[in-house]
This record gives C-alpha cells, structure tokens and sequence, in this order.
C-alpha cells in the first residue's frame, strides 16, 4: 500500500494524528490517516461535518490552532517532512508551493486592507521584485480569475461573495504554487456562483498545473471535479478510490450512507436515505470501528476491533471488516 | 462623508445637553446660589453691582426661556461675565491661562498610554499565557484601580518628597520667566514628568486590556490563518492583519478612556498644584465660584467632544468600510 | 441550592484573578460588618490628652498675676525637672508649699501643658499610627470600610438598575425608543462625569454619602447600557425568544423570564465595574472637600491628611494607608471584574490550558526538529 515518494507523488501523509488538548483528556481528532497525493490530480476529502478533514487539512501546512497538536505522523512534500521544517522554511514553503483556499472568503480577506496589497504582500514576501511588478502580477491574476484590474484599490466588502471567493483563488494562484488545498471553497455561495467557481477552477487547472486536495461534505460536487475521494469517518479515512467508483459502488457501509443522502447532479433518480443516529463522539468513542453503532451491517468484531484501511483490489482502499485483508489476517 | 456629518451633529446636540444642564442646575438646586457665591466672596462685590453681575451670567429678567437665550448667547459668544474668585477678571481669561496646561498633561498622557498600553496588549496578546501576560495584565489592571488622587500622591511622595528627583509643585520652576526657550521648555517638562507619569500609569492598563481582549477575538480569525499560511513574516501577519483590525473596536471605546483621562487629570493637578483646569476647579469648587465651575465643565466637555471627533476621524481613516 | 454552590465552584476553579479578587472583597465585607468587633479603638477616639510641663510653661506659669510667692518660687526651682504628668505636677508643689492650688491657676496649669497628641507612628499600639488628631489610623481605615463600601456598592447599584433597564429596553423595543435611549447613553458617555460630579457636588453643597453615592450612580451607567444592549440584541435573535413571542408572552415577561438570565454575568461583571468607579470617584470628590469631612470614610481620611499636610511633614502613614486601601480594594474589584470577564469569555483566559499547549507543541516540534537533524547526518 505504501509507495513511497516516486515521481508521481507529491505529498504523502503518513499515520498523521491530531489531537486536541482539552481539561480533561486530549481528543483525537485525526487519528493515523495515510493519504496520497498524486500529482496532478484532484483528490476529494468528504465526509460529515466534525470528521477532521478540515483538521487533516490545516494540519499539513501546520496551520493548526491552539489547542491541536499533531503528536505523530509525517506530511512529505517532494521528499521533505513538513512537520520538521524549522519556522523559516515553513514560511519559504507556505504559499510558494501549497497555498489554501479557505471556507468562507467573507472571513478570510483582511477586511481593511484593500485587495491590491492583500496581494502584493504574499509576492513579495516570497519573491525579490519590486512593489510595481508585484502590482503588475496581481493585477494579471484577477484578470485570470475574472475580475477587472480596476478593482484592485478596493476592499473586501466592496464585492460580492462570489467575486470574493474569485480574489482568494487569485491570491492562492499568485505564487504558482504545485498544490491548492480547498477546505469547502463554495459553500457560502449559492449554487449557479458554486458552478461558475468550479468552472473557472477547472479552467485555471489547465492553465497552472497545480495539485488539488478538495473538502468538502458535498459528495455530488467531488464526483464531478475530482479524480480521486477519500471518505473520513471520526477521523479516519474509511475508504479512498476513484471517483466512479465510490460514487457508482461504494464499498464502505458508511460511504454508502452518505451517497444515498445526496442527490447527484448526474444519474439516476432515487429514493434519498440518510443515515440513521449520531456521528461518533470523539470525546468517548466506541473501542471498534466508529462507525459500527450507525451500522446496518454491524458484526461482532466490529464492535471490538477497529477494521484497518486495507487495499482491496489495486488502488482501492476501505476500512471495513466486510472486506477482510488478502491474506485473511490483521495488520 | 455622512459618517461625519453624522458625528458632529452628535457632538453638537451632546454639548446642547451639556450646555442645558448648565443652565438648569443652579436653577433647581435649594438655595439661592448668588447668595451663597457673594457670601463667599467676601466683599469683593459690593451690592450695588450684583444686578448686573447678575444679568451678566444669564440671569436676565423673564421667563425661563428668555434666560436660556440669553445663557446660550453667553456660552457661544464665550462671554460668560466676571470670575467671583479672581474678580474682576473674566472667566474665559483665567480659563485661557489654565487650558493649554491641562491639554498639554492629558494630551502627551493619552497618547503615551495608548502607544504602551496597545503595543503591550499586542504582545500579550500574541503571547497569550506567556510570562508577560500572565504578569503584566493583571498588575496594570490593578494599577488601573488605584484612584487618580492615590497614584499621584504615591509618586508625588517617593519621587518627590523621598527621593527628590522630581519638583512636585506647579509647571514650572518661578524663578523663570515664561518664554520659548529651551531652558524653559526643559523646566515645563521636568515638571510634566510625574503627573503625566500618574495618568499613565493608571490608564494604560484599560488600553492593554481592550487591545489585548480584542486581538486574541481576531487571532481565531480565518484572515489571520490565511495570512499565517501565506508564508508572511510574523511581524506582519501580526501589526498588519491583527492589530490593524483589533485597535478598531478600541478606538470605539476611546470615549469612556477620555472621559476618565480628564477626571483623573484634575486630581493629579490637584496633588501636584499644577496650573491647569483641574486646580482652577478646586479652587473654585471650594468658594463656590459658579460662574467659574460651569465654565470649566462646558470648556472640559469642548475638549473632550474635539478629542471624539478626532478618534472619529482616525477611525474613518482605518476603517475603509465606513467610507461610503 | 448545591447546584448554585456548584456553578459558584465552577466560577473560581483555575480562575485566580476571580479568587483573589473576591477574597479581598469579602475581607473587606467582613470588616466592615464586623467594625466595631474588630477596630482597636473608636474611629474617632482620640488619644488621651498628654500634658507636658516644660521650663517654657513654668515661666507662663510664673508670669500669671496675682501669684502668691511661695508657690512662684517653688515653680522656679522646679526648673529643669520636665514632669510627664499634671497631677505628679500639682501634687509635687501642693507638698512643697504646703498650700492648696487655686482652681483658676489648676485652669490655667492644665491650659499650658497640654500637648495634642499628635501624629504617632505605626507602633504596637497603633499598628497605623495615628492621625494628628491622635485617633488610630487603623480602626479609621475599618470604620471607614462601612461607609466607603456603601457608597460603592449602593452606586453599583444605582449604576447597574439604570444600565440594565436602559440597555434591555432598548435593545428589546428597538425603532424610535431604542433610538432615543442610545442617543441619551452616547450623551452621557460623551459627557466626563466626574467634572459633571463634581459641579453637582459643589450645587449640593457639603454632599453626605447617600448623596454621593446617588450622583455617581446616576452619572456611571451609560457604558454598561452599552454593552448590555448589544448583548441583549444579539440574545433577541435567537431562537427561544422568537418562540417565547409567538406563543404570545408579554413583552415585559419576555424581558424578565427569558432575556435578563441570560445576560446576568455581564449585569454582574456591570456591577463590579461600576462599584469600582464609585469607590474611585468617591475617594476623589471627598478627597477635594466635597463630601462630609466629619464622616468617617477612606476620601476623608485622604482629605484630613492632605489637610493636616502629613506627607509633608513625615507623616506618611496618614496618607499612604487609605491611599493604599483604596486601591487594595480597588484592584480586587478589578480581578474580580477581569475573572468573570474570563468565565463569560473563557477564549480571554489563556492560563492553564493554553500553557499545556505551548509546552506540549515545543516538545513536539524540538522532537522532530531533532530527529531531522538526525536523518540528516545519517543521509
């Protein structure tokens, strides 16, 4: 299951944990995720809100907040773990090569700075030109994005959402970066401005190049976009594989669950289920698979032990005990 | 530009109430004031010249509304007749020598301690349970509970009395004569030093704990984590994206700051004699010198009103979102 | 009842200001319940008069008119013995001549030996000293506890009503009532009041307590209707009030039952704020002879102190040891202030959770920093 960094891959969690420190216990909020992300390619994070993709995510670029911790894990990008990287070289690697497109753009742009140097200080605190030329470039990224250059003087409140969340995908471009994570980039916005975005993405992908990482909750939105989705349950990733095939025949009972309770935009009608009781509680989880007290298709080992993230045929990886491992044992 | 228009008609109305209150209070206290001001002022006035005193402070013949005509004429053409203490000089002239005195002493201490007491609330703030926080937030916040009185007579004694680095009475050294020189200027600040000191002492802890509350709201901002992950140094992720928005719900506060920067100014004038606004108070407040005490609280609420209108300006010029 | 110790504990577990702040507060309480319990002498008990007889009293004494010969002779050999004591005094010379003293003479003995007691400093007897009028710094300060408490919490008080009834109102009438209430709170606010106090004071005459604490209660609530507005505004919003309005509650019972429970820390912490104020603004205008100087308080003991020029004259303890209660007290309030302001905000506290963080982050990171130093040399 384990590649290693070949050239195909750009970043590779390894047994990545979060945990966040309360009073009492710390909680685990992620907990021994292995991911990889190939070059390129559109990787899909859903799940529930409260799963810890978001967490997964900010975690990468170590932009986690009090009170998370990461205590274990590695996140190699092209070969060097991020984790380890002293203050300066993070700073060297934030942005340069991973940028984030953030939730909400209504929170994430400085609400009193205007556009324009919102822009230029992420340039030039990463290359060594001159304000002009910086200006030069921001202005040649909201021309990308779709917005006049006129506009740079302007501040946040003085666009709409969607031309919002077009400025933070400028500022994510601006640096060229290989990678752009998304954490839920269009929920703010309504769906015809949701389409748009994802359009000008897609378009802006061909242009640049760059890897994405996806999350989202919206599984009808990842079918789409992306090449790949992992499905995280209480923290873990329960199933990963390509598109069609976790849309079309998801292994996971819980993957399945989440399928039956979205419309897809594309195929056929049907009836709408949901899952029944309460995502796990992290704070007091059940000691076999998290998933096991929503489960219809609960057994008794579930109960007890915790199914492992197995391949179950080449690139297709579930955690369920429905599919035992090749060799017919545990890990 | 409706924002200010908006604001200085406030101000205005505000001073109106001012002005009214003025107007009011020595008519429906007991007593009659005049008798008890000429009492106290011991035959400098002799009878014959009390009814045109009299009319002079607002006190004209008529109805209750003729009497407001006239008093808002006295205020807003700044002639508001004879002071009983220093009689026959006006009140606006002995108001005149005393006012750049206390603007010079609550001024600098304004700004001083919002310079200190933001910078430090910015760095507890980002170091929030660090030493410095853990010390230095709570010892300013009692220093902010020491009345005016008490933390200028703290110093006026270890500074003054004990160690004797400071002068501790009044503006400047007598021997000298007033003048823009620099042996002058010299001697006005020595003597500036602790009752500014006072005041700051005692007001940069609001400032630190407005500041600090505020920018630790912000720092669970998205912008912030964005500014963070775009790689920005930490100087500017810090002043630029925190503190440029956490001084804005501070500068709304700025208000109530001024209004206790004042009263505490006219106690440390007390304590160190100094020759401003808040010891012309005393003196008047102690031989009921009316006309005196009312002009002093319309030119202090004028100072504080400007000083708003100010805060209103810099606001406007942080703000770009009340632009429009 | 334990449910009410219980959230009382909640309160002040890991909240030191909150702790420190109330335990002051409640010394302070106790003391002042407790005053005549605990005050070593009287709060206006003066030291018992000393009388003195110098040579410089003898030569008034013998300079008296009308003074028989024997008893000015022995008053002239009585020169440079200095008694302490006026009755070892008329005895000494009674025994002497052998002669009854006068009673005016006795008069006048006593009129020109006596000494005022005077300042004394901090010694086992008057812990604090005492003042010039001889009376015990210490028992001033817990009698003074009684009035000085009163007055700032009585205009806390006054303080916290009008702020609350202001702000709520405001907030839950909302058009052209709310508009006229803010307009006034931004008046106030914009008004200074202690110079607006102090010209009050200074109509009213000599001002006793209730007056005092009347006036700054009425001139210190416009920050706290505030706060209390934009709180109760963003309480209106939700849910259960919109429920209690459309089952049909007055407005009144909606503003009693549903929103003042749910703003009370902040009345609390309102509360505490303008308590602190008051003792503030209390010590000020009776330290400039506003108040009435022949009540015992914390302002006037400052204000006889500046009087009696005790700094000046080395008397420090006079003044220093209000000037220093005061602001004891003072800053216990304010802790108390900064805890609850942590309980309703416990993002503002930092403290011991935040703390674990740091410690445990820098451990992680100096722990990988490390190992990749590590696969470096290896590599």
């Amino acid at each position: 299951m384990n590649q290693g960094s070949s050239t195909g891959t750009i970043l590779e969690i390894r047994n990545l944990c979060v945990d966040y420190l309360t009073e009492k216990k710390p909680v685990r909020a992620v907990d021994r995720v292995n991911l990889t992300v190939k070059r390129g390619e559109t990787l899909g994070l859903a799940g529930e809100s409260g799963c810890g993709k978001s967490t997964l995510a900010f975690s990468i670029l170590r932009l986690h907040k009090p009170p998370a911790l990461i205590p274990e894990g590695e996140v190699i990008f092209n070969g060097e773990d991020i984790l380890c990287m002293d203050e300066e070289r993070l700073r060297r690697i934030r942005w340069n090569d991973i940028s984030v497109v953030f939730q909400s753009a209504m929170n994430c742009l400085n609400p009193v700075v205007s556009i324009r140097d919102q822009m230029c200080d992420v340039i030039l605190a990463h290359r060594n030109i001159s304000k002009a030329d910086a200006v030069a470039q921001a202005a040649n990224l909201l021309e990308r994005v779709g917005i006049s250059p006129d506009r740079m003087n302007d501040y946040p409140h003085q666009f709409s959402g969607g031309m919002r969340q077009r400025v933070v995908i400028a500022i994510a471009l601006a640096l060229d970066p290989q990678m752009i994570i998304m954490d839920e980039p269009t929920t703010a916005l309504d769906v015809v401005v949701e389409r748009e975005i994802m359009a000008k993405l897609e378009e802006l992908k061909h242009q640049f190049g760059f890897t994405i990482l996806l999350i989202t909750h919206d599984l009808s939105l990842l079918g789409e976009i992306s090449d790949r989705i992992a499905i995280m349950y209480g923290g873990r990733i329960v199933e990963l594989a390509t598109s069609e095939q976790v849309i079309l025949d998801p292994k996971h009972p819980y993957t399945n669950g989440l399928i039956n309770s979205f419309p897809l935009l594309s195929g056929e009608k049907k009836v709408l289920s949901g899952i029944s009781g309460f995502p796990v509680n992290l704070w007091d989880p059940p000691p076999g698979c998290y998933f096991a007290p929503r489960c219809e298709a609960c057994m008794d080992i579930c109960k007890r032990e915790n199914p492992p993230l197995i391949e179950i045929e080449p690139g297709r990886q579930v955690a369920c005990h429905l599919f035992p491992t090749p060799e017919g044992g545990a890990e | 530009m409706g924002f200010l228009v908006r604001r200085f008609l406030f101000y205005l109305a505000a001073f109106l109430v001012a002005i009214t209150v003025n107007f009011a209070l020595p008519r429906l206290m007991p007593g009659d004031p005049f008798e008890i001001m000429f009492a106290a002022a011991q035959g400098k006035i002799t009878p014959e010249q009390l009814p045109a005193l009299k009319a002079q402070y607002g006190f004209v013949e008529g109805p209750w509304y003729v009497q407001y005509g006239a008093y808002l004429k006295s205020v807003f053409t700044w002639d508001l007749g004879p002071s009983v203490l220093f009689f026959p000089t006006p009140v606006s002239e002995v108001i005149g020598y005393a006012l750049p005195w206390t603007l010079f002493i609550s001024g600098s201490a304004t700004l001083i301690s919002i310079l200190i007491g933001s910078l430090m609330g910015i760095y507890a703030a980002y170091h929030q349970g660090g030493w410095f926080d853990k010390l230095a937030s709570p010892t300013f916040l009692v220093l902010g509970a020491f009345p005016a009185v008490v933390m200028a007579m703290i110093l006026f004694y270890i500074f003054g009395l004990v160690l004797e680095w400071f002068p501790i009475s009044y503006g400047y050294d007598p021997d000298l004569d007033p003048g823009w020189n620099l042996t002058f200027i010299g001697n006005v600040l020595y003597h500036a030093i602790l009752p500014i000191l006072s005041m700051v002492l005692i007001s940069i802890g609001g400032w630190l704990f407005h500041m600090r509350n505020s920018m630790i709201h912000l720092l669970s901002e998205d912008y912030i984590r964005m500014a963070v992950g775009k790689g920005l140094s930490r100087r500017r992720v810090m002043f630029q994206y925190a503190a440029r928005n956490a001084i804005l719900p501070v500068i709304t506060a700025v208000s109530m700051a001024i209004a206790f920067i004042v009263g505490g100014a006219i106690f440390v004038e007390i304590v160190f004699n100094y020759p401003g606004l808040g010891n012309l108070m005393l003196k008047g407040v102690m031989v009921r010198d009316y006309p005196l005490i009312q002009a002093l609280m319309l030119i202090i609420v004028i100072c504080v009103l400007v000083a708003n209108f100010v805060a209103d300006l810099l606001y406007l010029w942080l703000d770009p979102r009340l632009r429009q | 009842m334990s449910r009410f110790l219980e959230s009382i504990i909640r309160f002040f577990k890991g909240n030191s200001p909150a702790v420190i702040g109330a335990t002051i507060i409640g010394t302070f309480v106790l003391l002042a319940v407790f005053a005549p319990l605990i005050a070593p002498y009287g709060a206006l008990e003066r030291d018992p008069i000393k009388y003195k007889i110098t040579d410089e009293t003898l030569e008034k004494l013998a300079g008296i008119e009308g003074m028989s010969a024997e008893i000015e002779a022995t008053l002239a050999a009585l020169k440079g013995h200095g008694f302490e004591d006026k009755h070892e005094f008329l005895r000494t010379i009674e025994t002497q001549t052998g002669t009854e003293i006068p009673l005016p003479l006795q008069k006048r003995i006593a009129g020109y030996s006596r000494h005022d007691p005077g300042h004394e400093p901090p010694s086992r007897r008057h812990w604090l000293g005492t003042t010039r009028a001889g009376q015990d710094v210490l028992s001033q300060l817990i009698y003074g506890a009684r009035i000085s408490l009163l007055v700032g919490f009585g205009a806390g008080l006054i303080g916290t009503v009008i702020a609350v009834l202001m702000g709520v109102t405001a907030a839950y009438m909302g058009g052209k009532v709310d508009e006229l209430l803010v307009f006034m709170m931004n008046v106030v606010l914009v008004i200074p009041n202690l110079p607006l106090i102090l010209v009050l004071a200074a109509f009213l005459g000599e001002a006793g307590p209730h007056s005092i604490a009347i006036i700054i209660g009425v001139t210190s609530w416009a920050w706290g209707a505030r706060v209390l507005r934009s709180q109760t505004l963003s309480i209106r919003k939700r849910e259960f009030i919109t429920a209690a309005e459309a089952i049909g509650e007055s407005k009144w019972r909606i503003i009693v039952v549903e929103m003042v429970p749910n703003v009370i820390n902040l009345i609390a912490g309102q509360f505490v704020g303008t308590t602190l104020y008051a003792v503030l603004a209390e010590a000020g205008l009776e330290f400039i002879g506003l108040g009435d100087p022949s009540v015992v308080t914390w302002g006037t003991m400052l204000l006889w102190a500046q009087n009696n020029s005790a700094l000046i004259v080395g008397a420090w303890w006079e003044m220093l040891a209000p000037a220093i209660t005061i602001s004891i007290f003072g800053g216990g309030l304010a802790l108390l202030n900064m805890g609850m302001d942590y309980v309703s905000n416990p993002q503002l506290k930092g403290g011991g959770n935040m703390g674990l963080w740091k410690k445990r982050y820098n451990e992680i990171q100096q722990k990988r920093l490390a190992k990749a130093r590590n696969d470096k040399e290896l590599a």
